[in-house]
């Protein structure tokens, strides 16, 4: 089939296909197996802020803010964690918001630092 | 290769930069899901795959990754970027070029976009030294949304494109 026909295709027919539904159904199968891998998680108990350098943990029931190389300012409160102070460009670490459950994530990519909320029998492996 | 395709890929590679650090400038679509966004840029290069052809919706994603990392002041970022944008045009590529008719432009979104996001996760998890598995289902649900946008405005863009432009007229003359 050249290009040109092709692009008489989809001018003129249905903008879906029979086999749509396949792929749609993978993708569903995807997140809800997905949902089930990362939804196994347990007690938040500690806070584990990986650097290029370094890795640090805390425990995420006693309130303090760390300052991370420079970078970023972590803050436990209240048994919830965020970022805050970012040098980063994007701010995507500052945007991800508070985190408090066991197996949470927050990533500071430009500066690959990685704060992750840990539990007793957590399935992550930090490090 | 003519003239005429050179300039459309460069037309087609300034849209998608110019998508790409436009859509920087917004808020995060998805708050849920950290650094995943719409992808206009990603309809380009399906674009550029349907009107132009296959080696030049790579090179258009090529030139896009390595300029924006460039543009958006952040150049490291082409190590999240480019192996995922490679791997994902390289799978919608496959499918358009052997099931498209069947596969609509939507299902072939998604899957890039799918495999997009999977594959930056885990070039982050390896950068970073952090598994991030638990942020997979918030990006899978986040890319699924997104892909099925992207494929719905290649469809529109094609759709509603002058034919003239969307078809290399030199090859169908060649075989009138």
């Amino acid at each position: 089939m050249t290009s040109a026909e092709r692009v008489d295709i989809i001018k003129k027919a249905n903008p879906f296909n029979n086999l749509d539904i396949v792929v749609f159904c993978a993708v569903i199968l995807v997140i809800a197996l997905s949902v089930m891998i990362a939804g196994r998680a347990k007690q938040a108990s500690a806070v584990v802020i990986t650097t290029p350098e370094q890795k640090l943990t805390y425990p995420i029931d006693k309130d303090r803010e760390v300052e991370v190389e420079g970078k970023l300012t972590v803050v436990i409160k209240d048994g919830k964690v965020y970022v805050k102070n970012a040098v980063c460009p994007d701010k995507v670490c500052e945007h991800s918001g508070e985190i408090s459950r066991s197996g949470s994530v927050i990533a500071c990519l430009p500066s690959g630092i990685v704060i992750t909320v840990t539990g007793e029998t957590d399935f992550i492996e930090v490090g | 290769m003519s003239a005429k395709r050179i300039c459309k890929d460069a037309i087609l590679t300034a849209i998608a930069l110019l998508a790409f650090m436009v859509e920087n400038l917004f808020p995060p679509l998805f708050f849920f899901a950290p650094g995943v966004k719409l992808g206009v840029s990603n309809a380009v290069a399906l674009i550029t795959l349907i009107i132009v052809g296959a080696p030049d919706a790579f090179v258009v994603v090529i030139l896009k990754c390595t300029l924006g990392a460039v543009f958006a002041g952040n150049p490291f970022s082409i190590v999240y970027s480019l192996p995922s944008a490679l791997i994902s045009l390289g799978a919608q590529t496959a499918l358009y070029l052997t099931l498209f008719p069947h596969l609509s432009l939507m299902a072939i979104s998604v899957t890039g976009a799918v495999l997009f996001n999977t594959v930056q996760l885990a070039i982050a998890s390896i950068v970073a030294g952090a598994s991030m598995l638990p942020l997979l289902p918030f990006m899978l649900i986040a890319s699924a949304v997104a892909g099925v946008a992207v494929g719905l405005i290649a469809y529109l863009t094609v759709k509603f494109l002058p034919r003239s432009i969307c078809i290399d007229d030199a090859s169908e003359r060649r075989l009138k």
